[in-house]
Parts: structure tokens; C-alpha cells; sequence
């Protein structure tokens, strides 16, 4: 049993328990596709991702089918990605399940954002939890400040200003 | 707008910076998603102060994803090494030679089998604590420590490892000092540094990932029993290692 709790706080141990738990199926559910088994493992490993990045936005907080359920249909989806990408003209992209966001980073611009990245590294643990919170996890300020256990919203309203400030320093160096 | 004027040479205005606060916590009312898209498109100053943003909120989703995607990847078997049968070769030897004493030759025996059960099991635990990004250079410690961990430079990454508990005491660089010991092949270093330490229950699964490599780790050194104690606890609950416990204590029997 997959407990979502541990896999919103991104528990490594959770996360390679889901990840072992159906990678061999997902792999035998691809090769139908006509996908190699590393393009598969590829996908596979998205799928996990994509997964748990919408619980740790909370989309998922009601999840009424089975996880596996959930993988494969987000998988389908990444599988015929795939298969568009490779000019397949016959595949249609199958719908995402409700409540599932998938936004693709756009590749030509990996310089820039491994540069952000690798800044967002150098900026202090606490700047980057307030950043994360705030534009990854999608959490509202409030929640932050509740977490965070600051004093009030303005306080961490100037702490995240201060933190962006930073980066955009670290960024022009 | 909350921050003292000497931090930021423009401030813009704090309408401005709430309507970007409330597009990403997607809190725009029909009204203010109007305003929003008319300050995107007339006003320069709005639109960079966005574009920032929105960037910083892709670096994010890129980081965030690049570490799991590597996560991952350390989770995947490693690809099984070819085994030379030890016995194969002992058989050569024996048949050459016929000098082999009977109790030596079962002595060598075990001990290839479980130098065998120990390669077919043992993988360095991935960094899961630490996120590298690629090709970056970096002056952070902890940074430094995991990025050798990643290149493989065992040697490099135990001395960083090592300074870095010392200074911090922080139960993750104790655990990968250890992983430099047991992956650069100074098993018996890495035992005696697992052994007297005391993980506690947090977010990393370090005390049930200790058992496991002092099982493998005693197992390497041929002390069959010893490992078989480490494995026998792992057998007794819930853990990402009890399957391959069980599997291994089988094989040992």
C-alpha cells in the first residue's frame, strides 16, 4: 500500500517503493507501442515524476482510482507524446486524467534554466523552501507562512522578495 | 513593496506586484486577469518583473524534476556483473595440481559464495539527499562531497563526507562516508563506521539502508553469521530492503 503522505513529502524511501512496485508492468504495457525498453524506462521514470509532482502540488489530494490506474493513464499519455514526437501521423494524444497538470519545460531554453537552477542551489536553504513552496508545490502564502512559522504574511512577503532579489544578482554575475 | 526602498532600485508598484502574486497562486479575479494581461502587454517594467518570475518558476520545476529524474536512475539495478564461476576455476586448479586439501577447498568455497552473493546484490546507494546540477561547479561543501559521491571519486568524496559530519553532524554524511568506504572497497572502514551509529526515524531511509550494507558488508568479508543477523531484522518489518533481505537470507542457507 502507497502511502500519498510520504511520497508529498517526497520520502526517497516511498518513492523508490512506488518506482519498484510497477516498473515491470509499465514496461510490458509500452512494449506494445512499438517502444524501445530504455524509451520506455525513459518514459517510465516521467511518468514517476509527473505523478508526484502533482501530489506535492495537492492535485491529487482525492485520488479515487488506484495508483497503477493513475501511472498508466498518465504513461499513455507520455507514450503517444512520444510517439507524436517521432512524427507518427496516425496517433492522437490520449486526454491527461482529471486534475492532472503536465507542463513541459521547453528545451531550447535548458542553458537558461540549468543556470537558474544551479543559482537557486547557491541561495540558502531557506530561500529556496520559500521558492519551492511558493512556485513549485504551488502552495498560497499563507500556507507558506503557516509552515514556515513566520510571523506574519509580510514578513515572508519580504523574505521571498529578498530571495529573488538575490538570485537575480546571482544570475547577472 | 514590503521591503525597505535600498533593497530594490525600482519598485514597482504594489498593485503591480499583487496581481503577479495572485497569477501564480492563480487567484485572479475576471477583473484582475484584464488588468494583469493589459500590464503584460503596455507595460515593460511589469512585464519584466513577470518574466522573472516565470522563469525562476521554470528553473524551479526543472531542478526539481532533474532530481528526481537522477533519483531514479540510481534506483535501477545495476547491470549484473559477469560472475566468473569461482568453482569452475578451482575445479582447474584442483585438477592441475590435486594439492588441495579437502577443508580448504570447502573453506574457499563459501567464502566465493558470498564474495558472489555480495557482487550480485551490492550497488552504491544513489544521492538522494543532494541534487547535483550538471556540469556546475560549485564551492558549497555539501555540494562538493556529493558531487565526488556522483563522479565516483570515492577517495575525494569519504574526506569531504568526513569534514563535513565533523562540522555539521549531520546523520546523512556519516551514512555516504560510509557508502565512499564500502564502494572504494574498504569494507571493514565502513562496517566499523555504520556499526556505532545511531540513525534516527526522519525523511531518509538511512537506518534501514544501514542494515542492509553491514548485511553485505559482513557478507564481503565472509562472515556469513554476522550478516544473517542484519538481515534476519530486515525480514521483521516493513522496508524497501525486506524482499531482497528474504531473498538473500535463503540464499545463504
Amino acid at each position: 500500500m502507497i502511502d500519498l503522505n510520504l511520497l508529498k513529502i517526497a520520502q526517497p524511501e516511498a518513492i523508490e517503493n512506488v518506482y519498484k512496485t510497477h516498473r515491470k508492468a509499465f514496461i510490458a504495457f509500452g512494449v506494445k507501442y512499438g517502444l524501445a525498453e530504455d524509451e520506455l524506462l525513459d518514459i517510465y521514470q516521467d511518468t514517476i515524476i509527473a505523478f508526484i509532482e502533482n501530489i506535492r502540488k495537492g492535485h491529487l489530494e482525492n485520488l479515487q482510482v488506484e495508483v497503477k490506474t493513475y501511472l498508466f493513464s498518465i504513461g499513455k499519455y507520455l507514450i503517444f507524446s512520444k510517439l507524436k514526437s517521432k512524427n507518427d501521423i496516425n496517433t492522437t494524444i490520449e486526454d491527461l486524467p482529471d486534475n492532472f497538470v503536465w507542463e513541459e519545460l521547453e528545451e531550447e531554453n535548458e542553458e537558461r534554466l540549468t543556470e537558474i537552477s544551479a543559482s537557486l542551489q547557491s541561495l540558502g536553504e531557506q530561500c529556496y523552501k520559500i521558492l519551492t513552496m511558493f512556485y513549485y508545490e504551488e502552495k498560497k502564502l499563507d500556507e507558506i507562512q503557516k509552515i514556515l512559522k513566520y510571523d506574519n504574511k509580510d514578513v515572508l512577503k519580504s523574505q521571498k522578495s529578498r530571495c529573488l532579489n538575490h538570485l537575480k544578482k546571482l544570475l547577472k554575475k | 513593496m514590503f521591503e525597505s526602498p535600498e533593497k530594490t532600485t525600482k519598485k514597482m508598484s504594489p498593485d503591480k506586484e499583487i496581481l503577479i502574486e495572485k497569477y501564480f497562486e492563480k487567484q485572479l479575479s475576471s477583473n484582475e486577469k484584464q488588468l494583469f494581461d493589459e500590464a503584460l502587454k503596455n507595460d515593460e517594467e511589469f512585464k519584466t518583473a513577470f518574466d522573472f518570475e516565470k522563469s525562476v518558476k521554470d528553473g524551479i520545476h526543472f531542478q526539481e524534476r532533474d532530481a528526481l529524474k537522477k533519483m531514479l536512475q540510481g534506483f535501477e539495478e545495476k547491470p549484473q556483473k559477469k560472475i566468473i564461476p569461482f568453482r569452475n576455476w578451482l575445479w582447474l586448479g584442483a585438477a592441475a595440481s590435486l594439492v588441495i586439501g579437502f577443508s580448504l577447498w570447502l573453506f574457499l568455497g563459501n567464502q566465493a559464495s558470498s564474495e558472489e552473493l555480495y557482487l550480485s546484490y551490492y550497488q552504491s546507494y544513489p544521492n538522494v539527499v543532494a541534487p547535483i546540477v550538471r556540469g556546475e561547479n560549485t564551492q558549497d561543501e555539501k555540494l562538493r562531497a556529493f558531487a565526488a559521491y556522483e563522479e565516483e571519486n570515492y577517495p575525494m568524496a569519504q574526506t569531504l563526507f568526513h569534514q563535513l559530519f565533523e562540522k555539521t553532524k549531520e546523520e546523512y554524511a556519516i551514512f555516504y562516508e560510509g557508502q565512499c568506504y564500502f564502494a572504494s572497497g574498504e569494507t571493514q572502514k565502513g562496517i566499523q563506521l555504520l556499526e556505532c551509529f545511531n540513525f534516527s526515524d526522519n525523511k531518509y531511509p538511512f537506518k534501514t539502508q544501514q542494515k542492509w550494507y553491514l548485511a553485505l558488508g559482513y557478507l564481503k568479508l565472509g562472515e556469513v553469521e554476522k550478516a544473517k543477523k542484519y538481515l534476519q531484522i530486515l525480514v521483521g518489518y516493513e522496508n524497501i530492503q525486506k524482499e531482497n533481505a528474504g531473498n538473500l537470507l535463503e540464499k545463504l542457507h
